[in-house]
């Protein structure tokens, strides 16, 4: 029996589903436009983290060293700070790499070169260029470096400009995670509404059956159930929709993103095939939160059961 | 069986429908509910089909008391009662066939059991060979047949009918007394509301007055006449 009545339910659902096509059309259209604008914000979160965390792979500190400093001094410099779990690598260049890089990079500059020549001997000191765990970790590394024994031995170091370039990127990606929010929450909201507004249509249409179940003795399960189905299938069919525009989309503007950020490994396509199932199934899941939410409450609002 | 005791309704302060009505029917028993407009005919079915709940008093339905009845309990009550009125309230895109299944349907009835009845019922009501017509395309009294059909579905011990001649000729209304007769013969409880004097003398069978602003029923003739 229970077989027999869930197909029942089913078959009034899909009856009511194209009954009311256009309204089912609309409906299904902002629930799709729902989706679409979280997969955009989700573009726009991977986009922005990849830029981050290359811009990150590309920021280090590097503290400069007197030339008069040994070099078994600036060795246990380098352990002292490998120890430390904010840092993940400490690399040195010695003076007379320093100077050969220095050379190398000023190798057109004659002036340069020649004010080199006049000089007696390495007028560079070594460095330990150091690679932080995160953006915070320059801060507490600057502070370790600062109050420890070494602060006398170290000219200069970089780390300030690091923080500025980091924070304005961090900033700026989460503005736009905001602006993205604000839209996604907007449209989640006129989803709950047209769901609200489809559902009271569509009761108001069933209006003679429902009357008429209710004489014949339907329970309520049966009367109010193909009005939650009906809501769900326009959730899973808008999601459908969705997958359908967002993976060709996704494949239309990978070349754009790649080409636009040359030095930055962006691929928008391979995070969503790694993570298919749990970004259209926690949307899913969402919308279907959604869907049964505004159906229940029309459903109690107009369905007197 | 159908029992109220001491039954009041009253739908908001000032607003009296039923005042103290105490009434008995016996089970198989035919009796016709009359009175003028006003007088809480409507309200009484809505109190039997638990539509509404009393303010005051007792109702009992098939032994059951459904004073308190529990909403998830009504549809229920509702196969053990068949209900009719006046305006058919018949699906207009069904046919004859499809709206009286449709009741079934929507009851967790099996496939082979809707197969097995809904010709039987209309058999009883005489539209066997206009199964497959539309509302459209039949009589009020043919319409209204169907309604009763329907209503039969569920071998309901109690059959109300509410004002079921109501938008129909004097050929066709009578038609529908006889049928209401003849499902009263068959052993279902018939309780016909009606306020045509003329439907009512001819059934010759128990009538109740519901009388305007009076504490009780007004008048219960074992067989009576219209009497207003």
């Amino acid at each position: 029996m229970l077989v027999v009545s869930f197909f029942r339910i089913i078959r009034f659902a899909w009856q009511g589903f194209w009954r009311n096509f256009w309204l089912s059309f609309i409906t299904i259209s902002i629930l799709v436009l729902t989706y679409l604008t979280i997969n955009f914000l989700i573009i726009l979160n991977v986009i922005a983290n990849s830029s981050v965390s290359a811009i990150q792979d590309k920021v280090d500190v590097s503290l400069y060293f007197e030339n008069t400093v040994e070099k078994e001094k600036i060795d246990e410099v380098k352990e002292f700070l490998q120890t430390h779990p904010d840092i993940k690598e400490v690399r040195l260049i010695t003076a007379d790499e320093a100077l050969k890089n220095f050379r190398e990079l000023h190798q057109d500059d004659e002036i340069i070169l020649e004010s080199l020549e006049e000089l007696d001997g390495n007028p560079l000191g070594a460095t330990l260029i150091i690679k932080g765990e995160s953006v915070e970790s320059y801060k507490k590394i600057s502070t370790i470096i600062d109050n420890s024994k070494y602060s006398d031995i170290v000219v200069d170091k970089n780390f300030e400009d690091s923080e500025k370039f980091i924070a304005v990127i961090e900033d700026i990606s989460s503005k736009v995670n905001r602006f993205g929010i604000i839209i996604a929450s907007f449209f989640v909201f006129i989803s709950l509404v047209i769901v609200f507004n489809t559902v009271r249509v569509a009761i108001y249409t069933h209006k003679d059956e429902i009357t008429i179940m209710k004489l014949v003795g339907a329970n309520n399960t049966f009367i109010s159930t193909p009005f939650f189905i009906e809501s769900m299938l326009y959730a899973l069919i808008a999601c459908g929709i969705s997958v359908l525009i967002t993976l060709p989309a996704l494949d239309f503007i990978q070349p754009y993103i790649t080409s636009f950020f040359k030095d930055v490994s962006v691929d928008v396509v391979s995070f969503f095939e790694i993570h298919f199932k749990k970004i259209f199934g926690y949307q899913l899941l969402g919308i279907i939160v959604i869907c049964v939410l505004s159906s229940s409450i029309a459903i109690r609002r107009y369905l007197r059961v | 069986m159908i029992v109220l005791k001491n039954v009041t309704k009253l739908y908001s302060p000032g607003s009296l429908a039923l005042s103290n009505i105490n009434i008995h029917i016996k089970p198989k028993e035919f009796v016709s509910l009359v009175g003028i407009s006003g007088t809480g005919k409507t309200t009484l079915v809505k109190v039997i089909t638990a539509e509404e709940r009393v303010t005051q008093g007792q109702v009992i339905i098939g032994g059951w008391d459904i004073t308190r009845i529990k909403p998830h309990r009504v549809p229920y009550l509702r196969r053990q009662v068949g209900v009719v009125y006046q305006d058919f309230k018949l699906l207009k895109k069904k046919t004859v066939y499809e709206n009286v299944a449709f009741a079934m349907q929507v009851s967790d009835a099996s496939v082979s059991r809707i197969k097995r009845i809904v010709p039987q019922v209309l058999k009883i009501v005489g539209l066997e060979d206009k199964s497959d017509r539309y509302p459209i395309q039949l009589s009020g009294g043919e319409q209204q047949r169907v309604a009763i059909a329907r209503a039969l579905v569920h071998a309901p011990k109690i059959l109300v009918a509410d004002e079921p001649t109501g938008n129909l000729d004097k050929i066709h209304s009578k038609e529908i007394v006889d049928l209401l007769l003849k499902i009263n013969n068959i052993g279902t409880t018939v309780l016909f509301v009606s306020h045509d004097p003329s439907l009512v003398n001819y059934v010759k069978k128990r009538v109740i007055t519901l009388e305007p602003n009076t504490d009780g029923i007004g008048f219960d003739q074992k067989v009576g006449k219209y009497k207003l």
